[in-house]
């Protein structure tokens, strides 16, 4: 198990290192000159040159490169381009709303679906099945942008109960923490929770149909005991695969929603490295969401041998 | 993406009113009534202001960039030797006087006494020799100023000589200039940032503010600098009297506009930057929100590439500026009538020194048929004119493509090329690229730092001998009777060469609590002077 883990961990390293240098590619190829875009609109020609030189952009493509490899492997992702503070650093200052963001609503997501999708399992066949998988169909298609700008004019507009954007560290007080990520979180919580259920329902309705449930029901299991022991613990191994890659999707940034609602994450440094073309940060942040994705897979693959015995890592 | 979002906001608003949705019950109707201001009486200190500002300003120094999203928040902290008053008339701001000697060459410039940085230290000579000098290395009017510049000594701890190496009437304009100004920073200071952007720890000046914090991403904190030594006199603009009734100046950065508007409604911020202009009805309607048109903001231009393609010739470019109408294209850039205006002068109606409207009959003289004539003359080939446009800024793209259909009118045919606004700024730079591109002209103060102007001076290769003559006839007089005639002879140059398509005057549209008072509204946004009101 141990021996899994290092290796694991280790073939972290190569996966970094290819989406960095896939990403230092693409974004030095897209057009867009940092220079011109820090010193506006009015800078004359001979001065845009003057700072390229000074950001080192007129270097040939090739040396810029080499140069970005030779600091990663010596643990230097570099300097922002429109901060002047390194990368580690800007990068960093974002994982704190993120990982707020992404927390709450992983949990309120699993808040709403695990129940929903138990409820659904129980009351199967009844009316509650179809409005469940209405539900839980309307969460997964309705559109971030489109559900946050209607909670922002009816809960932050109309009435006045919440603020409609902006982030305030937890340090600050927890009321004004919550007060402002409720309905961010809520927002990105809407969309997992349908995926989330959905998963769960199905699996466990599989579940529901093996012959170990018949033969519990023979022993004269009740149905609760049926659902929440057998049941609901079978089906979390597929679930525990949608709920690790919607954890990681969150972790990583939720765009949009970052965007929307003003909260200096990781999603919206990634908008506004892009925006600004700040090439170094841009390929932190990704290797930052990369290396997310990368550690709760490796998670989720534990977790498998937790939840099935029958799972071993050598 | 900010259009869509505005597209999506208007979409909600009708969703709104129609009662469609269950979610939406209790939203009830929009208020009515206009946003007035109401009576200001006295001004009341203390309080933190909240400004939601569309950017983050890759640096607070404003020296060394001339974006306007770092101008509007350092101009609370650093200073000029002269700033621009509300007629954007340079006045004394740290210099208490200049004198000029009879031959035009050497300008002694005396400095107030008593004025301290924001790190304690008193201002002196030696600040003013070392800022001028970076200034003269790092910003674009800068180094077009410090041609002309011989020396610049300290003659004693407050006072400072300039000397000339040729006649350069427009030194003090410059001094005063707004984009990559020439602030006053500590000498120390200004020796060790060189030709860099200054840190934020280097963030050091004379004005009534300091900055507190800054938190890239998400917020700049300015609190009140309580040493400031404020003039008296009652200039307007970024010159005279500054009283800083604000304990904070809080500035969050606000990507969404519609976020913005919601914030300011709510309370949450006092003040929004750069609201949408299909916004203003709306925001005419908010009971607690008072819009400010902020006007003169900027001219709408499309810029030709004169270097290659067809807009080499002269009499195509003629053709298209006939072709087009710049009523018809602030209609379709803003929509709203009221912000935006047709002016054909180069330099904006409120600068009263530099305005007239002489050599401009060709501005908003739409002719089809000459239009169609000069394309053929100009032996136009009919291969599609490539016109850059971005809908980063949903106003640049509507008017471009106003102008793509007014110029197929007269027989061009346009291929639009959307970009982002970075890519867009690269293209424009390289002449197999593109044949026009539009932008905006903000306020200049000076024909000389008319950056579009200038032959060889920025984007579109611009180059003219006439323009060259009259701009150097400029630089040698200060004959008024002389200069009005020039700046005709400039308009009337503009029109005839065509280095672009001067189109309509776009006002900005700012909106603020209806308790905020005293706020000048002048340009880009100051706060000093203003207050607010409890309720």
């Amino acid at each position: 198990m141990i021996g899994y883990i290092v290796r694991r961990v280790l073939a972290i390293i190569p996966v970094l290192l290819v989406v960095g240098i896939v990403v230092f590619m693409l974004i030095h190829l897209t057009p867009g000159d940092p220079a011109q875009v820090i010193l506006g609109d009015a800078a004359t020609p001979a001065r845009v040159k003057v700072l390229r030189h000074q950001l080192g952009l007129d270097q040939p493509l090739w040396k810029q490169f080499l140069t970005w490899v030779e600091h990663v492997c010596r643990g230097n992702l570099g300097t922002s381009l429109f901060y002047q503070q390194s990368v580690v650093h800007t990068v960093a200052v974002r994982v704190g709303p993120t990982a707020s963001l992404a927390g709450l609503a992983f949990v309120f997501s699993l808040v709403i679906a695990i129940p929903s999708a138990l409820l659904a399992v129980w009351k199967r066949g009844s009316l509650l099945d179809p409005i469940f998988m209405s539900g839980s169909l309307l969460g997964v298609s309705m559109p971030n942008f489109w559900l946050a700008l209607m909670m922002i004019s009816l809960f932050g507009v109309k009435l006045g109960w919440l603020p409609v954007s902006g982030y305030v560290p937890l340090d600050q007080g927890v009321g004004l923490w919550f007060s402002h990520l409720l309905m961010p979180a809520f927002v990105l919580a809407i969309q997992q929770a349908g995926l989330i259920a959905r998963m769960l329902r199905d699996g466990m309705l599989d579940v529901l149909h093996q012959d170990y449930i018949r033969t519990a029901r023979a022993k004269g299991a009740g149905e609760r005991l049926v659902l929440l022991h057998h049941a609901f613990r079978n089906a979390l191994i597929p679930t525990v695969t949608v709920i690790g890659t919607s954890l990681a999707g969150l972790l990583g940034g939720a765009v949009v929603t970052e965007v929307v609602f003003a909260i200096p994450g990781v999603g919206n440094l990634i908008v506004q490295s892009i925006a600004s073309r700040d090439f170094p940060v841009l390929t932190g942040a990704v290797m930052f969401v990369a290396l997310v994705y990368v550690l709760v897979n490796l998670l989720i693959d534990l977790l498998y041998s937790v939840l099935d015995p029958r799972v071993q890592y050598r | 993406m900010p259009r869509l979002r505005r597209r999506l906001s208007r979409t909600i608003m009708v969703l709104l009113a129609v009662g469609s949705m269950g979610l939406l019950a209790a939203c009830g109707s929009a208020s009515t009534g206009t946003a007035q201001n109401s009576a200001a009486g006295p001004p009341v200190k203390g309080g933190t202001l909240k400004i939601a500002l569309n950017a983050d300003p890759a640096t607070l120094d404003w020296t060394s960039t001339s974006a306007v999203v770092t101008r509007a928040v350092s101009w609370n902290i650093f200073e000029q030797l002269f700033a621009l008053d509300k007629n954007y008339v340079e006045r004394p701001m740290l210099a208490q006087s200049a004198k000029v000697s009879p031959d035009k060459l050497t300008y002694t410039i005396k400095l107030r006494t008593g004025v301290k940085f924001q790190d304690g230290s008193d201002f002196d000579s030696a600040d003013v020799v070392a800022s001028l000098e970076r200034w003269g290395k790092v910003s674009g009017t800068g180094v077009e100023t410090f041609q002309h510049v011989k020396s610049v000594t300290a003659e004693g701890p407050d006072t400072v000589q300039i000397k000339l190496k040729s006649l350069f009437g427009p030194l003090l304009i410059d001094l005063a200039d707004v984009r990559q100004a020439a602030i006053m920073l500590p000498s120390a200071i200004a020796n060790a940032a060189g030709v860099n952007a200054l840190e934020d720890k280097q963030i050091i000046g004379t004005g009534p503010y300091e900055l507190e914090s800054r938190t890239p991403g998400s917020s700049i904190v300015l609190k009140r600098f309580d040493q400031y030594k404020s003039l008296t006199e009652n200039w307007g603009g970024l010159a005279g009297a500054k009283a800083a009734y604000f304990d904070k100046l809080d500035y969050q950065i606000v990507t969404d506009p519609q976020v913005r508007i919601n914030g300011v409604q709510t309370g949450e911020y006092q003040f929004a930057v750069n609201v949408p202009q299909d916004n203003y009805d709306q925001v005419k309607t908010m009971p607690t929100v008072q819009p400010f048109i902020v006007d003169p903001y900027a001219f709408l231009a499309f810029v030709f590439n004169k270097q290659s393609g067809p807009f080499n010739n002269v009499l195509l470019r003629q053709a298209a500026q006939y072709a087009s109408n710049p009523s018809e294209i602030g209609a379709a850039a803003v929509g709203n009538k009221a912000l935006y205006s047709l002016d054909g002068s180069i330099f904006f109606p409120q600068q009263a020194a530099l305005h007239t409207l002489t050599g401009t009959s060709l501005y908003n003289d739409q002719n089809i048929a000459k239009a169609k004539q000069l394309v053929t003359q100009g032996g136009y080939d009919g291969k599609p004119i490539r016109l850059l446009t971005t809908k980063d800024y949903p106003e640049f793209y509507n008017a471009t493509v106003a102008l793509s259909s007014e110029l197929e009118a007269v027989g061009f045919k346009v291929d639009i090329q959307v970009y982002d606004w970075p890519t867009l700024l690269q293209r424009r730079d390289i002449a197999s690229d593109y044949d026009i591109f539009v932008t905006t002209s903000s306020p200049s103060f000076d024909p000389t730092s008319m950056l579009w102007m200038i032959p060889g001076g920025w984007s579109g290769f611009y180059t003219s001998p006439k323009m060259d003559s009259l701009l150097a006839q400029w630089v040698k007089t200060s004959d008024p009777a002389v200069k009005t005639d020039l700046l005709g002879q400039m308009n009337e140059t503009v029109y005839t060469e065509v280095p672009e398509i001067k189109s309509a005057t776009l006002s900005a549209l700012y909106v603020a609590s209806k308790n905020l008072q005293g706020y000048p509204n002048w340009m880009d946004t100051t706060f000093w002077n203003a207050w607010m009101t409890k309720n």
